[in-house]
């Protein structure tokens, strides 16, 4: 009976493991599907940030391009994801927040060549992608 | 009596055991799990400590994929032209894991500029020797030809088989980052960004087409991301041997000049998405002779890649 309940147990735990991982595909997957026109060239896993910590990425950016971040989260609503973008001089170009909105995706339609910032954190979601297209 | 069935559900339990961490061991990798003992071997002069590996890591997602420099190649009006890459046949003789790794990194730029251009049949010539070569660097998994195969059969254009592709690379990436070698995703990367920037810069100058040069001036930036990288790689005799062929490439693109003049961006809302308009400028001065310096330096890095 002792040996039984231990195979539950472990069965218990191996399955909240395996749950409270973050399955990035689906949302890899929705969110280079946002990109509509844009060629995909890059994705961000956001699933190291925790609540109140942010995580970082670099692009190198490139003059008369169009660039979007696509942003998604596993809670589906793609507003828990917020993402700011700053220039290589780590100037604030923009957010995902303007004027209390939270936006899925930011287009940027870059005229400065350069190495670019990104910062993600996250709200109220255990984890996010952010899918990075561009168009000439 | 007692003893036998005390046994009996001890193996049980270890059974049962057994079974739910071989399942849920397989159920974490979706990915073909392979032997990596003789890759590790012959790699084990790329390995670097954790802290340089992060580093390493947040540097290969800075540079851009070769897609995004082969795209101008077909704004500049340059007609297709297969003889410019590196032909298929030449992928029989890379034997060892970095020949390998960084001529994947060549043919998939190939793949990209051939994608960019709709020749579906040279597209799969050339995507059944990027499997090839990922095949035996245990990374095969990433590329199924039939479904790839199947997307270019079920569309007129190949917009879906570069974003596949491109994405797939991208995951191989990644998964070579998370086992521990990313010193083959490193090889990758310079391969592509070399095979890029030579295709650029022969289309560029027979066309002297002024876009293109200033697309291959920017990657005066992109290349000292690339110089960084390989810097993490001290005790790798191929990454050091790349660095210094790419070091003196850097003298030439230090004759490039970019200026940017600042100006506040601005942001409005177009269909109900966010659009940021940058209003700086960048300035770049990319005379020619210096783009066929930076020709002749890449070409002569290109030959030692390709063999």
């Amino acid at each position: 009976m002792k040996s039984v309940t231990i195979v539950f147990v472990t069965l218990f735990l191996a399955s909240f493991n395996a749950f409270s991982q973050c399955n990035t595909d689906p949302m890899v997957q929705k969110c280079s599907g946002k990109l509509g026109d844009f060629t995909f060239l890059k994705v961000y896993k956001i699933d190291k940030a925790k609540i109140g910590e942010s995580v970082e990425f670099s692009y190198v950016f490139s003059g008369n391009t169009s660039y979007m971040l696509s942003l998604c989260d596993d809670k589906g609503t793609d507003m828990g994801v917020e993402v700011s973008l700053f220039d290589s001089n780590r100037k604030l170009v923009s957010t995902n927040k303007l004027n209390g909105k939270v936006y899925a995706a930011i287009t940027y339609n870059c005229k400065s060549t350069g190495i670019y910032y990104m910062t993600y954190s996250m709200a109220d979601v255990n984890c996010g992608v952010s899918v990075l297209g561009f168009k000439k | 009596m007692k003893i036998h069935r005390k046994t009996k559900t001890l193996n049980l339990f270890l059974v049962l055991l057994s079974l739910v961490i071989a399942n849920f061991s397989s159920c974490s990798k979706k990915e073909k799990v392979d032997d990596f003992s003789e890759l590790s071997k012959s790699d084990s002069s790329g390995k670097i400590n954790n802290a340089t590996s992060e580093l390493a890591s947040q540097v290969i997602k800075s540079i851009p994929p070769p897609v995004e420099m082969e795209s101008m190649i077909l704004s500049s009006g340059a007609p297709y032209d297969l003889t410019i890459l590196n032909g298929v046949a030449e992928a029989e003789k890379y034997s060892t894991n970095y020949h390998k790794a960084i001529n994947l990194g060549i043919y998939g730029a190939d793949l990209a500029y051939i994608n960019i251009y709709n020749r579906k049949e040279d597209a799969l010539s050339y995507l059944n020797t990027v499997i090839k070569l990922s095949e035996d660097l245990k990374v095969g998994q990433f590329f199924d030809f039939e479904t790839i195969k199947r997307i270019a059969d079920n569309n007129k254009n190949l917009d879906s088989m570069l974003n596949i592709t491109t994405s797939n690379f991208e995951k191989m990436n990644n998964y070579l980052q998370d086992q521990n070698r990313s010193n083959l995703s490193m090889y990758m990367l310079t391969g592509g960004w070399v095979e890029a920037l030579y295709v650029a810069c022969k289309v560029g100058l027979d066309k002297k087409n002024q876009p293109l040069y200033e697309k291959i001036a920017e990657q005066k930036i992109v290349l000292d991301q690339i110089l960084l990288l390989l810097s993490c790689y001290k005790n790798d005799p191929n990454a050091m041997t790349l660095h210094n062929d790419l070091n003196e490439l850097k003298e030439t693109f230090n004759k490039i000049k970019i200026e940017t003049v600042y100006a506040e961006p601005t942001m409005v809302e177009e269909n109900g998405q966010l659009v940021v308009k940058d209003n700086s400028k960048t300035i770049i001065v990319a005379p020619e002779d210096v783009i066929m310096e930076i020709f002749t330096s890449i070409t002569n890095t290109r030959k030692k890649i390709i063999g």
